[in-house]
């Protein structure tokens, strides 16, 4: 499926046409690079390997000689990260290597699907990870209980307790994907995406825009 | 920091001229707030007199709420300050108050909901 590298900016209220509030995510995605095909001869599948983020020249100091060297075979500008697509083979010739897809992949009232990394939360209790109730809040529940688990498991029988159990441990940093986003609004000058409703990730990380599968 | 491109989608969104035809007004103040509706294909404009009981500040997403009462019940309308769908905000009266929130109206009725106007405040 086709896409583009994009980063989340963040969120805002804008007013639809019959002045409804709407609240929209700000995606950024500066033109991506069409930085090489995957072939069914050559690689077994068939992708679209974009480049997102081209690199200024501090950048690329920063930045090793392999990955440069990925760009400067091909004679391209280096960019940051290079992803890939699965893309359908005939589908391959409609977007030539060098050129660059734009925002304008996307219109008005397409719906996609969102790929992004979760905000961490680091080591989380059930309450916030799992949606667990927790105790009273009131002298009932005895010392630092209220925002515990209650009970894990039964008697001698089982004797343990269930694989899976929900409990504290880390919650966030997971690849996560939004399905059937709307796009409420495409800014092709400044490379802006306007997605209704939320994305995973905070503000200033990568999201991967791709049309909605659903 | 709010970063550019939002600022530039708000800016889009709601034109620096529409912002700027929006009048002052603070909490206490009296105003009528002229919505347009639409049933079915047809526009009417419907005004909401009350006074001002919170300005909610947020950006795009500003809001407004105004109290009236309205046979004998409170009612509260909360309107986002750039909404389309506000055809003109009127100032008719401010008054003097010395809170943001004046939300100890709702547990008022009749003489004692009464604001003193800003000017009789500014003599005493």
């Amino acid at each position: 499926m086709k896409g583009l590298i994009g980063k989340k900016v963040g969120m805002t209220t804008v007013f639809a046409e019959d002045g409804a509030a709407v609240p929209v995510t700000v995606v950024e995605a500066t033109p991506n690079l069409v930085f090489g095909h995957r072939t069914q001869e050559r690689d077994g599948y068939t992708a679209l390997q974009l480049a997102h983020g081209e690199l200024d020249e501090k950048r690329q100091r920063r930045s090793n000689k392999p990955h440069l060297g990925e760009f400067k075979k091909r004679g391209q500008k280096p960019h940051k990260l290079i992803k890939e697509f699965r893309v359908a083979g005939k589908e391959l010739n409609d977007f030539a290597v060098g050129s660059q897809l734009t925002v304008e992949l996307f219109k008005k009232g397409d719906r996609v699907d969102v790929t992004g990394t979760t905000r961490g939360m680091g080591f989380a209790g059930v309450v916030k990870r799992h949606h667990m109730k927790g105790a009273a809040r009131d002298s009932a529940s005895s010392h630092e209980h209220h925002r515990h688990m209650g009970a894990v498991g039964q008697r001698k029988t089982p004797g343990r307790v269930f694989k899976n159990k929900r409990m504290p441990g880390h919650m966030g940093v997971d690849r996560r994907t939004v399905q059937n986003l709307m796009v409420v609004d495409v800014i092709p000058e400044s490379h802006l995406l306007l997605i209704k409703g939320s994305v995973p990730g905070h503000d200033h990380s990568l999201v991967i825009v791709r049309p909605a599968i659903k | 920091m709010r970063s550019r491109a939002i600022e530039l989608v708000e800016q889009r969104n709601v034109k620096p001229e529409t912002r700027a035809q929006i009048p002052q007004f603070r909490v206490g103040d009296t105003v009528r707030v002229h919505t347009k509706i639409s049933e079915g294909d047809k526009e009417r404009i419907q005004i909401f007199e009350g006074v001002v009981i919170r300005r909610k500040r947020g950006h795009a997403s500003t809001t407004f709420t105004v109290r009236k009462m309205s046979y004998g019940v409170g009612v509260e309308r909360i309107f986002p300050l750039y909404s389309p769908r506000i055809d003109k905000i009127e100032v008719m009266t401010s008054g003097k108050v010395k809170r943001a929130r004046l939300f100890y109206l709702r547990d008022l009725q009749g003489k004692a909901a009464r604001l003193k106007s800003a000017e009789e405040g500014a003599a005493q």
